[in-house]
C-alpha cells in the first residue's frame, strides 16, 4: 500500500493500486535535436494495443485516461462505486478528461509527472481545480519530489505519491516539516487566489 | 528604488535556509546530480569549466551602494575578488564553493538580494531599459512593474519547471534600450490618447540557435490586466511548449509554429477565464509600489545654460574630459541632470568585469554624485542615474583615478562579451582573448570616435549570452574539429528598428579576426555619407561590398564561349 502525504502534513497509507505502463512505453529520443526526452501535449500517452493488454486489478484503482476511455463500459459500476480513479500523463489535456468522464461524481484523479523537471502536471492541477470546479482527490504520481512538495500542494494537489523507496520515513517527515517554510508566497494560486497584496496590509521598512 | 518589507526578507531567508538544506542533502548524496541540477540552476548556481558559478540577481538592473558593497564583500571573501556583468544586468561569480553559496547567499540576503531564478526552466529575473525612470524619451515608468512582476514570478508554484527559460524585459520609453524583441515578452509601456498606461505585449522573440524576433501578441493590454495576462501566456506555454527537442522548447518556437494569430486566440481564451481575477492590479498596490521609484530630491537647476557655458570651458580645457562627455553621459529627464555610464570596457580587461576594489569605488561614487543608487546595464557597464550637470568634471576625475572613465559608450570597444571558453563550460570557444584582441588593435581614440557608433558583439556559442544576432557586427565562437573558429554576421541592430544579422561567410581562425574587422569597417568608412553610422550605411548597401572585400571577389567568370 503506497504511503501518501496529505495537504494537512499527514503521512498515511492508501489502499489505491495504480495501473502504470510497462518501462517500454517510455518516450524515446528523437533523431535529432538534444533529446528532451517527453511526450509533447496531444500526444497519445500510450498506443492503444498496450492500453488494451494492460490488466485492471480488483478493489480501488487508479487506471490511466486512456484506459478508462476504451473500457468505460467495463469499469462503470466500479466507478460509480466510487473505486475508479483516473491518472493523466503530462502530455494529456485536462479537456480530455473532462469530456470523458463525470468530474463530480471522480472520486479520484491523478496527474503524472513524467520527470521532476516537466511542469505540465500544474497546469493541469490548476485549471482542474479552478476551471473544471474539480472537488474530488487530486494525487501527483510520478518523479513526486519533496522539494516541489509545497509547489503541488499551491496547484491544488492534495495528496503527494513519491516513487516507493525514494524517500525513508526519517525524510519525508523532515519534508513534511519543511511545507510551512514559505509562509506568505507573493502570487496567488489554488490554495488561496490572492496575491500577497490583497491577502495583508503591506508596509516599507525603513532601512539605512 | 525597491526596499523590502518584512514579507519580502523572510520569502528570501527562507529560500537561503531552504537552498543551505538542498545544499547539504546533495552534499551527503541524498539528492541525485539530476535532482539536484534544477534546485541549484533556479538558485543561480551553475556547475562549469572549472568551477561552479553563481548568477546573483540584480533585478531589472538597480542596486544601491549597500549592495553593490555586498557583492564586493562575497566576491573579495569567497571569490577571487571579481565579478562579471551579464548582459542581463547579473553579477556572476566564476570561483565560488558549491559549499559556500549558502552562505553567500545569506550575506545577500542581509542587503535584500537573492539568486532567485537567475537560471533555470522558469520565469528569470527581469531585465529593463537601464534608463529607466530617467529617460528624456520615456512615457512611462516601467520599474514598479518590473517590481509587481518580480514578485508575481518569484517561486510561482505553477511555472517553476517551464520547457525552457523564459525571459522578460520591460521598458516605457520610445527608445528600446532594453532589447524587447529578442526575449520570450516583452512589455512596452505606453500612455494612450487619453493618458492610460497600456501595455504592448511581444512574444516569442529569442536569440540562441534559431534566433526569432517577438511579434505582437497585445497592442494596447490595460495594465490592470498585466498579470492575468502573462499568467495566461505562461500557462498556454506550460501546456503546449515542447518538451521533446530542447533545442526547440522556446516559446518562440511555440509562437512561430501556430502563428500570431494562433497564438493570440489560444491566450485569449485563457485569458477570457483569468481578465479581472483576483491578480488584477489595483491603484493601490500599484502607488504602493511606485512610491519606492519615485525621484530622489533633485536640486533645481535655475539655469541649465549657465551650467553647459562653464562645461563648455572645462570641455576646451580637458580633451579627455570632452570625449568622455561625449560619449558617456546621457541625456535626462530632470533640468539639470545627466546619466552617467561608468565603462567596464577597459584595455587589456575581459568586458564587465569588475574587481571588488573597483565595486567599492562605484558604490562611492554613486554615494558621493547619484544619491547611492546604480544601475547595471545589458551592454555590461554600470550607471549613475542621477548626476548634476554641476558635478560631472568632479565625477569625471573621480572615476578616472579609479579606471571607470573610459570614454567608449557604443563604440567599437565596448564590445559585449560572454566570458566564453575561459570559463563557461558551454562554449565552443573563448571569447574574451578575442575581444582584448580588437580592443588593443582599435585602441587609438581618435579613430575610435571617427568610426562611431558600432556594437560589437562576441560570444562564445551558439547560445548567444552576448546577443551576436543583433550586434552590428556579431561574432560566434564555433568548435570546428577540436579548434575554435569564429563566424562573423553583419547588419543585427537593437531598439525599435531591431534587426537580426547576416553571416558573412565561411568561419575563420581566430587570428583572423581582427584583420577582418579592419576590411569590414574600410568598407564603411569608404562608403559612409555624412553622418551615417556603420549601421545605416550597412542597412543601405547590403552585405554583398563585405563580402567581396572580405572574402574576395569572385570576378564575374568572363564566359569564353
Amino acid at each position: 500500500m503506497p504511503e501518501v502525504i496529505r495537504a494537512d502534513g499527514r503521512i498515511t497509507r492508501e489502499n489505491w493500486a495504480i495501473v502504470s505502463y510497462p518501462p517500454e512505453n517510455a518516450p524515446r529520443p528523437k533523431a535529432t535535436g538534444k533529446a528532451g526526452l517527453a511526450r509533447n501535449t496531444g500526444e497519445a500517452a500510450a498506443p492503444a494495443e498496450l492500453i488494451a493488454r494492460l490488466a485492471v486489478p480488483t478493489g480501488p484503482v487508479i487506471v490511466p485516461l486512456a484506459l478508462w476511455q476504451a473500457r468505460r463500459d467495463a469499469l462503470q459500476a466500479r466507478f460509480d462505486a466510487g473505486e475508479v480513479g483516473i491518472w493523466l500523463d503530462a502530455c494529456e489535456e485536462v479537456e480530455t478528461l473532462a469530456a470523458a468522464v463525470d468530474l463530480v461524481a471522480a472520486p479520484l484523479v491523478a496527474l503524472n509527472f513524467p520527470k521532476a523537471g516537466d511542469g505540465r502536471a500544474y497546469s493541469s492541477a490548476a485549471l482542474l481545480r479552478e476551471r473544471f470546479q474539480y472537488r474530488g482527490s487530486l494525487w501527483a504520481i510520478g518523479d513526486v519530489l519533496r522539494d516541489y512538495f509545497a509547489f503541488m500542494f499551491r496547484c491544488g494537489f492534495d495528496t503527494l505519491l513519491p516513487r516507493t523507496g525514494r524517500y525513508s520515513q526519517a525524510q519525508l517527515e523532515e519534508a513534511v516539516a519543511s511545507l510551512g517554510l514559505f509562509a506568505h508566497p507573493y502570487q496567488g494560486a489554488v490554495d488561496d487566489p490572492r496575491p500577497l497584496w490583497r491577502r495583508v496590509q503591506r508596509t516599507p521598512e525603513i532601512r539605512t | 528604488m525597491y526596499q523590502y518589507d518584512a514579507y519580502d526578507q523572510a520569502l528570501v531567508d527562507a529560500r537561503v535556509a531552504q537552498f543551505r538544506d538542498q545544499t547539504r542533502r546533495y552534499l551527503a548524496g541524498e539528492l541525485t546530480e539530476d535532482e539536484f541540477r534544477p534546485l541549484r540552476l533556479q538558485n543561480g548556481l551553475y556547475f562549469q569549466r572549472h568551477a561552479p558559478m553563481l548568477r546573483i540577481a540584480i533585478p531589472y538592473g538597480l542596486l544601491s551602494s549597500r549592495q553593490l558593497r555586498a557583492l564586493a564583500h562575497v566576491a573579495r571573501v569567497y571569490d577571487k575578488g571579481y565579478g562579471h556583468f551579464s548582459t542581463r544586468q547579473n553579477l556572476q561569480l566564476n570561483w565560488p564553493k558549491t559549499g559556500d553559496v549558502p552562505e553567500i547567499l545569506a550575506e545577500l540576503a542581509k542587503t535584500g538580494m537573492h539568486a532567485i531564478q537567475t537560471s533555470g526552466s522558469c520565469i528569470r529575473s527581469i531585465t529593463a531599459d537601464h534608463l529607466a525612470g530617467i529617460a528624456a524619451d520615456e512615457e512611462v515608468d516601467p520599474r514598479p512593474f518590473a517590481e509587481i512582476l518580480r514578485q508575481w514570478s518569484s517561486l510561482h508554484p505553477e511555472f517553476s519547471q517551464l520547457p525552457r527559460k523564459f525571459k522578460f524585459a520591460v521598458s516605457g520609453a520610445r527608445q528600446d534600450r532594453a532589447v524587447l524583441r529578442v526575449h520570450d515578452v516583452g512589455l512596452a509601456f505606453y500612455r494612450d490618447g487619453a493618458g492610460e498606461v497600456k501595455v504592448k505585449v511581444l512574444v516569442g522573440g529569442g536569440l540562441g540557435r534559431t534566433p526569432m524576433l517577438a511579434v505582437t501578441l497585445h497592442d494596447a493590454l490595460p495594465w490592470r490586466q498585466l498579470l492575468n495576462y502573462c499568467e495566461a501566456i505562461l500557462r498556454v506555454y506550460n501546456r503546449y511548449g515542447r518538451r521533446d527537442n530542447l533545442y526547440k522548447a522556446r516559446i518562440k518556437i511555440l509562437a512561430h509554429s501556430l502563428g500570431a494569430q494562433t497564438l493570440r486566440e489560444q491566450v485569449d481564451a485563457e485569458w477570457a477565464h483569468l481578465e479581472n481575477g483576483p491578480s488584477t492590479l489595483t491603484d493601490g498596490e500599484l502607488a504602493r509600489v511606485s512610491a519606492f521609484f519615485s525621484p530622489p530630491p533633485y536640486e533645481k537647476t535655475a539655469d541649465e545654460s549657465a551650467a553647459l557655458a562653464r562645461l563648455r570651458v572645462l570641455q576646451d580645457e580637458h580633451p579627455d574630459f570632452a570625449a568622455w562627455l561625449r560619449r558617456n553621459v546621457h541625456p535626462h529627464q530632470q533640468p539639470g541632470y545627466r546619466a552617467v555610464t561608468l565603462s567596464l570596457k577597459r584595455a587589456g580587461r575581459a568586458p564587465g568585469d569588475v574587481t571588488s576594489d573597483e565595486m567599492d569605488a562605484a558604490a562611492a561614487l554613486a554615494e558621493r554624485y547619484s544619491f547611492g543608487l546604480l544601475r547595471s546595464t545589458h551592454s555590461q557597464n554600470l550607471l549613475l542615474g542621477d548626476v548634476q550637470l554641476e558635478a560631472l568634471f568632479a565625477l569625471w576625475r573621480d572615476a578616472h583615478a579609479q579606471g571607470l572613465a573610459t570614454p567608449n559608450v557604443g563604440l567599437l570597444t565596448d564590445v559585449i562579451c560572454c566570458p566564453g571558453g575561459d570559463l563557461c563550460g558551454l562554449a565552443n570557444a573563448r571569447s574574451v582573448p578575442l575581444a582584448l584582441a580588437i580592443q588593443e588593435k582599435f585602441a587609438d581614440p581618435a579613430r575610435l570616435a571617427d568610426l562611431g557608433e558600432i556594437d560589437l558583439n562576441i560570444s562564445g556559442c551558439i547560445n548567444s549570452c552576448s546577443h551576436h544576432h543583433v550586434g552590428h557586427i556579431g561574432i560566434l565562437g564555433v568548435d570546428k574539429e577540436g579548434s575554435e573558429w569564429y563566424q562573423v554576421a553583419l547588419g543585427g541592430n537593437q531598439g525599435v528598428d531591431a534587426s537580426l544579422g547576416e553571416i558573412i561567410g565561411r568561419a575563420v581562425p581566430a587570428g583572423d579576426i581582427p584583420g577582418m574587422i579592419e576590411k569590414i569597417l574600410a568598407v564603411y568608412t569608404e562608403a559612409r555619407q555624412p553622418g551615417e553610422r556603420f549601421i545605416d550605411t550597412f542597412r543601405r548597401i547590403g552585405i554583398a561590398p563585405f563580402k567581396a572585400c572580405v572574402y574576395g571577389v569572385k570576378t564575374k567568370e568572363t564566359q569564353h564561349a
